[in-house]
């Protein structure tokens, strides 16, 4: 149980919940059946009208041939435009309503998620996806598709559900608002769709304009390879194709081109999506391990910590001995501010609680009150007006040096300066 | 338990926390009180693993809260202030998400999810859709929630807030049992008396710096060098004033009306001495007493006290 990850199986629960799943369902399923009715009878009753096309062939294998194509589309259709929708508050959602804090304090990664919220959002697109499984039962019917055609168009289908679902997942880390995710998710995809043609034919146009160029030379512009139009045109060939059936515009298609654009762009965005997954895990994560911290010294830090907690007189020299404390003055920003201490010069701080081998002072070091006040004092013992309490206060100043000090117990003569330390 | 040590943040040229130690021994509950933007939150989001801080360290039980996130998440139970719930889910389902969010085992979810419904009275809820409750139910469960990893820290930003007397009265007793099971709890608040009864040391935090840390008597001490005294008479103070500008026990000697407040340093004893010499004086007193120190004119002085 502890294995599965939380956030994918609250992410199916809580979208299966309500009235949303099946409304959407309902409506994606009757949609889809009535066009395909539609469709249907429309082809039907026209059936003769293609028939008239030059080349003989079974009117039901040419029909229903047509209808899978038309799956083709509005599957696809639905996915591009009902994934991003979905997905586009995996974060920005979870961000409004600012659970995201919760679960980034919890023991789950950033990565955990990110897929959580994707893979529950896939499965549930899948899911819709099945609903048209008795469709394309009727398209296999016949023979015209061959069961590879219909595994190869669902694949397809889902790689770019996850594709379009990381996309929006990435955009949904990167800004805070759902709408402005989803916006931009539509923006990214139809900018994808249009900028791939129009560079791919562009260098398409260079390519034909070189003179070695042959026509028929098989060149096929990056850009077109993945573009998506073209992966679609080839599941509808390839159908077609099989059943020697179809208008007969894709027929050339294949001829033409030993080059599956399905299985190229399926590769790219098995390879592409899980990249935009990590990044927006990186986005989201609130403290990125990878940054170099100022200072760098903070590193030696972990292994001494553990000493803390035992109060221990000896242990500490190592403790706030250490480099990290020379490392100090860059980290801190204020270095000079330790000088202060008339007593001695030592620029790292902690370097002095050791000499003093006081334990007391963990005790007390870390409770702040007393710290502005030292040195507060210090500057003010001539004018001993000005001792009441309140004052000390006005001089916060630096706050840092101070503990150590407190120990060299020379310059307090002040009663309240002692108090402090209540707490163990 | 948790050691801060120079903890500084910095928000472009705006520093919301600056240079900060805080040491904290397991089982004490300490309050962070300050203004709004004092950067309560900021340290605490830091030490939730939330945020970064841009220098200083903090350590949880020895183990760096910059350096290794993770372990610290299994060890903290934080709850912001706002209450982060999902819709469509049940408050059983809500904490079993959490639970299992927290790496643990289904059983053990289970076995925890009721005795952690009990400890916040929300068993009879159990089966209640979470955006179904109310405000302050929906505190308590976040509550319950942020105790379900059993962590040994417990991080509350404002869990007061908004809450009724009665809602307070429950997160106070809450707030007890868990002293009792010893973790070590951080609250804050912008109203110190919020705090008062719960917490054993305050710090008082303004423009990302601790103004003071201590008990209540220790900060009414700081304020007042002690105790407030606060005499009445009958008829006209201005002679009584007099007298009493000679005691050394006492100073700040404000004066309303017929009743006369001064800070007030020294035992039980030497405030008995000084009611015997005012009633030997024949001055015509009605009433003679220590006051505890109102934590709302504390809080005000100490926050005022800064301003100049």
């Amino acid at each position: 149980m502890k294995s599965i990850n939380p956030v994918l199986v609250n992410g199916i629960k809580t979208r299966m919940r309500g009235v949303r799943a099946p409304v959407l369902m309902s409506v994606y399923f009757c949609i889809l059946l009535g066009i395909f009715t539609l469709a249907y009878a429309a082809m039907s009753d026209t059936g003769n009208y293609y028939n008239m096309m030059a080349r003989p062939r079974s009117a039901g294998m040419e029909m229903l041939t047509m209808l899978f194509s038309l799956l083709v589309i509005m599957i696809f259709a639905v996915v591009v435009l009902m994934v991003p929708a979905l997905n586009a508050g995996n974060i920005a959602a979870e961000r409004e309503k600012q659970t995201l804090d919760l679960l980034l304090s919890s023991r789950i990664s950033a990565i955990s998620i990110i897929l959580g919220k994707v893979f529950s959002n896939l499965a549930f697109v899948v899911f819709l996806l099945s609903l048209t499984m008795p469709l394309f039962a009727i398209t296999y019917l016949f023979g015209s598709i061959m069961i590879f055609d219909i595994i190869k168009t669902l694949l397809f289908m889902v790689v770019s559900a996850y594709a379009c679902a990381s996309l929006a997942t990435f955009f949904s880390a990167l800004v805070k608002k759902t709408a402005i995710a989803t916006i931009l998710t539509y923006v990214a995809l139809i900018l994808f769709v249009v900028l791939t043609i129009v560079v791919g034919a562009f260098v398409y146009g260079q390519h034909t304009m070189q003179p070695n160029y042959q026509y028929d030379d098989g060149f096929i512009p990056f850009g077109w390879k993945i573009n998506p139009i073209f992966s679609i045109a080839e599941l509808l060939a390839v159908a077609e194709s099989n059943s020697n059936a179809g208008t007969g515009m894709l027929d050339g298609f294949l001829e033409e081109i030993s080059f599956s654009f399905v299985a190229y762009s399926t590769g790219l965005m098995i390879i592409v999506s899980p990249l935009l997954n990590i990044a927006a895990a990186i986005l989201i994560k609130p403290v990125k391990k990878f940054q170099i911290r100022m200072g760098g010294g903070s590193g030696e830090h972990g292994p001494q910590a553990p000493m803390q907690g035992q109060m221990p007189m000896e242990g500490q020299p190592p403790m706030y001995g250490q480099p990290p404390m020379q490392g100090q003055p860059p980290m801190y920003g204020q270095p000079p501010m330790q000088g202060q201490m008339p007593m001695q010069g030592q620029p790292p701080m902690y370097g002095q609680p050791p000499m003093q081998g006081q334990p007391p002072m963990y005790g007390q070091p870390p409770m702040q009150g007393q710290p502005p006040m030292q040195d507060g004092q210090p500057p003010m013992q001539d004018q001993p007006p000005m001792q009441d309490p309140p004052p000390m206060q006005d001089q916060p100043p630096p706050t840092q040096g101070q503990m150590p000090m407190q120990e060299p117990s020379p310059m307090q003569e002040q009663p309240p300066v002692q108090e402090p330390e209540s707490q163990e | 338990m948790l050691e801060i040590r120079q903890l500084y943040k910095r928000y472009g040229r705006f520093t919301a926390l600056d240079h900060i130690d805080l040491y904290l021994e397991q089982g004490s509950i300490f309050g962070f009180v300050g203004p709004n933007g004092a950067g309560k939150t900021t340290t605490l989001r830091i030490l939730a693993t939330l945020m970064e801080p841009t220098g200083g360290e903090a350590w949880i039980d020895g183990i760096s809260v910059i350096r290794h996130p993770r372990k610290i998440r299994g060890m903290i139970g934080y709850m912001p202030d706002f209450f982060g719930v999902y819709d469509d889910l049940r408050v059983s389902e809500y904490l079993d998400f959490y639970g299992s969010a927290a790496g643990i085992s289904y059983r053990e979810r289970l076995k925890t999810q009721d005795d952690l419904l009990e400890l916040v009275y929300l068993s009879d809820k159990k089966d209640a859709y979470v955006d179904t409750l109310s405000r302050g139910m929906k505190q308590r469960l976040c509550l319950a929630r942020s105790l379900i990893g059993n962590p040994k820290l417990l991080i509350l930003d404002e869990p007061a807030s908004g809450m009724d007397p009665r809602a307070r009265v429950e997160m106070k007793s809450i707030l007890k049992t868990l002293k009792d099971m010893n973790k070590t709890i951080l609250i804050s608040s912008h109203i110190l008396p919020e705090l008062a009864e719960l917490c054993d040391i305050f710090g008082i935090i303004e423009h990302g710096r601790f103004r003071f840390t201590g008990t209540i008597e220790e900060i009414s001490q700081k304020m007042h060098g002690g105790k407030i005294l606060v005499i009445e008479i009958n008829g006209s103070p201005d002679p009584l004033v007099t007298f009493l500008y000679q005691r050394p026990e006492l100073h700040n000697i404000q004066v309303e009306e017929n009743r006369i407040r001064a800070g007030f340093s020294g035992d039980e004893t030497v405030a008995q001495g000084l009611l015997r010499d005012l009633v030997l004086q024949n001055f015509p007193l009605i009433g003679f007493g220590l006051e505890q120190e109102n934590l709302e004119n504390v809080f005000m002085e100490v926050t005022r006290s800064e301003e100049h």
